[in-house]
């Protein structure tokens, strides 16, 4: 097995919301440069120990025709949106997370930021055992 | 008065001869374009110790990229260069993830910049013996461009920084010195929005010199 290998087998398809969620609180510690030595380490498995499950691969070659060229200006709130979406993995019957919950994470993640650190402790300590759009709501209750 | 805007290019000069120009078309990334990358490219990148992105997995990348800038209330670009192939038709062939209104990173010049946060080639190697494209292009100032255009056309004149990882070693840094960028002197200071620390190892673009990039590769639009 190689070594990209291995570390691509510690991940695991995410259980939980919550466990998504709590992965990217602790990674928003740290800046880009670190999350990019840490990848680069073949460490993401350390800060977020999941992936999306297997889907169908694409085929390698597509005619010109059928591509749909990116724009070049910046994108308005709705083009961002698909943007996110389209980067989400499909729902599979074997993983709990669909395209809608990976939303949900999105938005918590959005409104986690807005939040002071009083709430964002809250809301930390609180995700491992309630309800993602529970602690999403009442982050937004705080705005 | 503003700028008008400039597209991506559709085409990028062949590495082995520059006068070859191979058709390219830059789409946004999604889900199948991450897996298919890492199912492709990623057991043959990995075998290769000097790429700085050979454990890199960019299905699970993605989403996690998305996420965590989400939460800084930011948003990331995330593009990919397909390239033709010698049956005409189109293959990825390069990726990358940019964050859209970073703090630039040169204190000299405080504005926003576009960050080009991962950004990889597909090894040239594997371009001609696996998928038959026997002219690869050469991608680096092209990924550079797509983030120089996404910053002028944000309003932010070209401005771009970058962080070349570590496992890049030397080669790295003098592959982003080749593309024109300008290394931050490792004393050099950070806005008070960047909480990091500098290594040395980031680059950027001033205005002036996204302006002469971005004029040289005028002709590939």
């Amino acid at each position: 097995m190689s070594e990209r290998e291995s570390v691509d087998a510690q991940l695991q398809s995410p259980a939980t919301l919550e466990a998504v969620v709590a992965a990217i609180v602790r990674a928003s510690a740290f800046d880009e440069a670190e999350l990019q030595e840490l990848v680069s380490a073949g460490k993401l498995r350390d800060i977020f120990p999941y992936r999306p499950h297997a889907t169908a691969i694409p085929s390698d070659f597509v005619s010109r025709e059928d591509l749909v060229k990116a724009s070049a200006i910046p994108l308005d709130q709705r083009g961002r949106k698909a943007i996110i979406q389209s980067s989400m993995p499909r729902r599979s019957p074997s993983t709990s997370l669909d395209r809608s919950s990976y939303d949900q994470i999105a938005e918590f993640a959005v409104e986690w930021q807005k939040a002071d650190t009083t709430q964002q402790d809250a809301a930390e300590s609180a995700v491992a055992s309630g309800s993602l759009s529970a602690r999403s709501k009442e982050l937004k209750s705080h705005e | 008065m503003s700028q008008p805007t400039r597209d991506f290019v559709t085409s990028a000069p062949c590495k082995t001869n520059r006068s070859i120009r191979v058709p390219i078309v830059i789409t946004d990334m999604n889900a199948g374009d991450a897996l298919w990358w890492d199912v492709r490219f990623g057991p043959h990148h990995s075998l290769m110790p000097t790429r700085a992105d050979r454990f890199w997995l960019w299905a699970t990348l993605l989403p996690f990229a998305h996420f965590v800038q989400l939460a800084q209330r930011r948003f990331c670009r995330p593009l990919v260069i397909w390239a033709e192939a010698d049956n005409g038709r189109m293959l990825r062939v390069g990726m990358s993830i940019m964050i859209e209104r970073y703090p630039h990173l040169d204190i000299s010049d405080p504005n926003e910049a576009q960050f080009v946060w991962f950004m990889s080639v597909a090894d040239d190697r594997m371009l001609t013996d696996h998928f038959q494209m026997s002219k690869p292009p050469s991608l680096a100032r092209i990924h550079l461009d797509a983030a120089m255009v996404l910053s002028a056309n944000a309003g932010q004149e070209g401005r771009v920084d970058l962080h070349a990882a570590r496992a890049g070693g030397e080669d790295l840094l003098s592959v982003y010195l080749k593309c024109g960028l300008f290394n931050l002197p490792a004393r050099a200071s950070f806005p008070p929005s960047v909480r990091r620390r500098n290594d040395g190892r980031f680059f950027h673009t001033d205005t002036q010199s996204a302006a002469t990039s971005m004029q040289i590769h005028d002709p590939y639009r």
